[in-house]
């Protein structure tokens, strides 16, 4: 009992949702509708200014390769709240947590699950920015698969930090789930460069890791050119800040169960 | 039924709230249940039976006291002790939009229980799920709900099962099929029941010992018969036409009470009073067509103790 990860229990979560997923349109819209939306109209408005301003060389594959990469951080964000709400929505928490489950194996079954429904919907854009407008992901090389571990791992540690706030707050602050990611968009620096920004949101830009994977993928678009440096700096940031949300979590998760909030979320 | 104790409660105390205004949930209470055995846990709402069981299940961390469950602290075995444990409550759900197939296939993952597939294909053969096992729970009656909850607490073969009002909700004869599911399975896996439940009739018929809480503490811990043996008053019921006045002023008298309701009269007094009652009805010429003697239910005792409290 004592093992580091009790795989029925991880595999209990990963079906329970996979059941629910197939069966529930608002899973499915999660997963591939905003996105695909989101390709649609930057592909078409990055279309348009290419039409108008032939000079700026790149700007298609500027933002749809932006908007793929950000499905990464925020797809993975949400597949680690969603499973948390849906079982409070559906009052199975108490069910749930009263079986020998630990919050690490539910944990891990929320990382597994996501990472199954990212593929999807990676594999689904990737396939429709290609029809559309024959923009292909993989031209980007090895520093996409580079791009995709950071990413995630902004998502995760987002994830995290937004279940602990749940716990601890409750309902009250649930809508965190589909909006707080968002806090970090401008300062990532998608389709713009950091120098842009002004001072103080520089500074912003420069402890979160998704602004130096944003720098690297603009560096390859218009330079051809790679920094591992940038790499490396957003890998040490992840490994930080999963570090304290993971703590974050098992704090609030702790509280709950001596506050009595976990019952009461159910 | 054995001696030997599969839960020890000592000095179990939950606290809720700022360190400045905390209300005591569960105020400092002890019990034991030995193997086998089938405990009522009684209380009128807000007793503090829920935070019990929530704090047995470890979903709730006490305060202060400790629970040992199959001799081993929950605190220090909690995965170990849940996996030989189960719960089924009313007032948890079950996800919706899964199956019934599906949903005890997920729990039986979560319990590690092997060949998954195959115990829940023989659970739900056990308690007659086959004909809804491929519905969604959102289509099902809540008595079929109740009855795939109960299934779902089977599935791992527990040594001590938790249940919350398991038939609440249900009618009486959905009801009395649950409870000899219950009993079928506590009979034949010599399993302990923690049961709570506001029908005290179905308390008296399958509980071998009763566990009465109020405002967190236990105030009576005896068999259901013990514990309406407490209650001294008992009810006489007549149908009574003529004389009616002077019955009651006779009643008055005597200092008991009477609750009238057109010809029926209902005479509250001490057992030992019932053959003077009758005495008098007969010196007095008083004719009755009907009479009915209701002896001390358990419901009494609940009652009583909740109002004098």
């Amino acid at each position: 009992m004592n093992k580091i990860l009790n795989y029925s229990a991880v595999k209990a979560i990963v079906m329970r949702h996979l059941f629910e997923w197939r069966r529930n349109l608002d899973r499915v819209v999660d997963t591939f509708w905003w996105s695909t939306i989101d390709i649609i109209f930057w592909g078409l408005t990055s279309s348009y200014i290419k039409q108008n301003n032939p000079q700026i060389p790149n700007i298609v594959t500027l933002f749809l390769g932006g908007i793929i990469l950000w499905t990464f951080v925020q797809n993975s964000q949400r597949d680690i709240n969603m499973p948390l709400l849906n079982d409070a929505w559906n009052r199975n928490l108490v069910n749930l947590f009263s079986t020998p489950i630990r919050l690490r194996d539910f944990i891990a079954g929320t990382l597994v699950l996501g990472l199954i429904k990212l593929s999807m919907s990676f594999v689904f854009l990737s396939v429709v920015a290609f029809l559309l407008y024959q923009f292909n992901i993989f031209y980007l090389g090895y520093f996409l698969i580079l791009a995709m571990v950071n990413l995630i791992l902004v998502g995760w540690w987002v994830g995290f930090i937004i279940s602990g706030l749940i716990l601890r707050f409750s309902y009250r602050v649930e809508a965190f789930a589909w909006s707080l990611v968002f806090a970090i968009y401008p300062f990532s620096a998608i389709f713009y460069p950091v120098d842009i920004l002004p001072g103080w949101a520089q500074a912003v830009a420069k402890v979160l890791p998704t602004s130096y994977i944003f720098e690297s993928m603009r560096s390859i678009i218009f330079d051809g050119t790679f920094s591992w440096g940038n790499i490396i700096i957003s890998f040490i940031l992840n490994l930080i800040y999963l570090t304290l949300s993971i703590l974050f979590l098992k704090k609030m998760f702790r509280e709950s169960l001596r506050t009595g909030r976990l019952v009461k979320l159910n | 039924m054995n001696d030997e104790m599969i839960v020890e409660v000592r000095n179990l105390t939950k606290k809720f709230g700022p360190a400045n205004a905390k209300s005591v949930a569960v105020d400092n209470i002890s019990f034991s249940i030995k193997e086998g055995e089938i405990v009522g846990f009684l209380g009128p709402n807000g007793a503090g039976k829920t935070t019990t069981i929530q704090m047995l299940l470890g979903l709730v961390i006490p305060t202060s006291g400790t629970i040992d469950i199959f001799h081993k602290s929950l605190f220090q075995h909690r995965e170990e002790i849940l996996s030989e444990m189960n719960f089924s409550s009313t007032y948890t759900h079950l996800p919706w939009r899964l199956s019934v197939f599906e949903n005890l296939y997920v729990v039986a993952l979560l319990y590690s229980v092997k060949n998954a597939r195959d115990k829940v294909a023989e659970v739900i053969k056990k308690m007659n799920l086959e004909e809804i096992k491929d519905e969604t729970i959102d289509k099902l009656s809540s008595g079929w709900i109740t009855r795939v909850n109960l299934a779902r607490t089977f599935l791992n073969n527990p040594r001590l099962i938790l249940l919350d009002e398991p038939t609440a909700s249900l009618d009486p004869e959905g009801a009395d099929e649950i409870r000899k599911k219950i009993l079928e399975y506590r009979k034949r896996e010599k399993a302990t029941i923690l049961w709570t439940s506001h029908n005290m009739a179905e308390v008296e018929e399958v509980c071998d010992r009763v566990i009465f809480l109020h405002k967190g503490k236990i105030i009576a811990e005896d068999t259901p018969r013990g514990l309406a043996k407490t209650i001294k008053f008992c009810r006489v019921s007549f149908i009574i036409e003529e004389k009616q006045d002077e019955f009651l002023r006779i009643i008055a008298q005597n200092k008991w009470k009477a609750i009238v309701s057109d010809k029926f009269i209902t005479i509250e007094l001490v057992e030992e009073d019932i053959p003077l009652l009758i005495q008098i009805l007969a010196e007095e010429e008083i004719s009755y067509s009907e009479i009915s003697i209701d002896k001390p239910t358990l419901e009494d005792f609940f009652i009583s103790t909740a109002r004098k409290k």
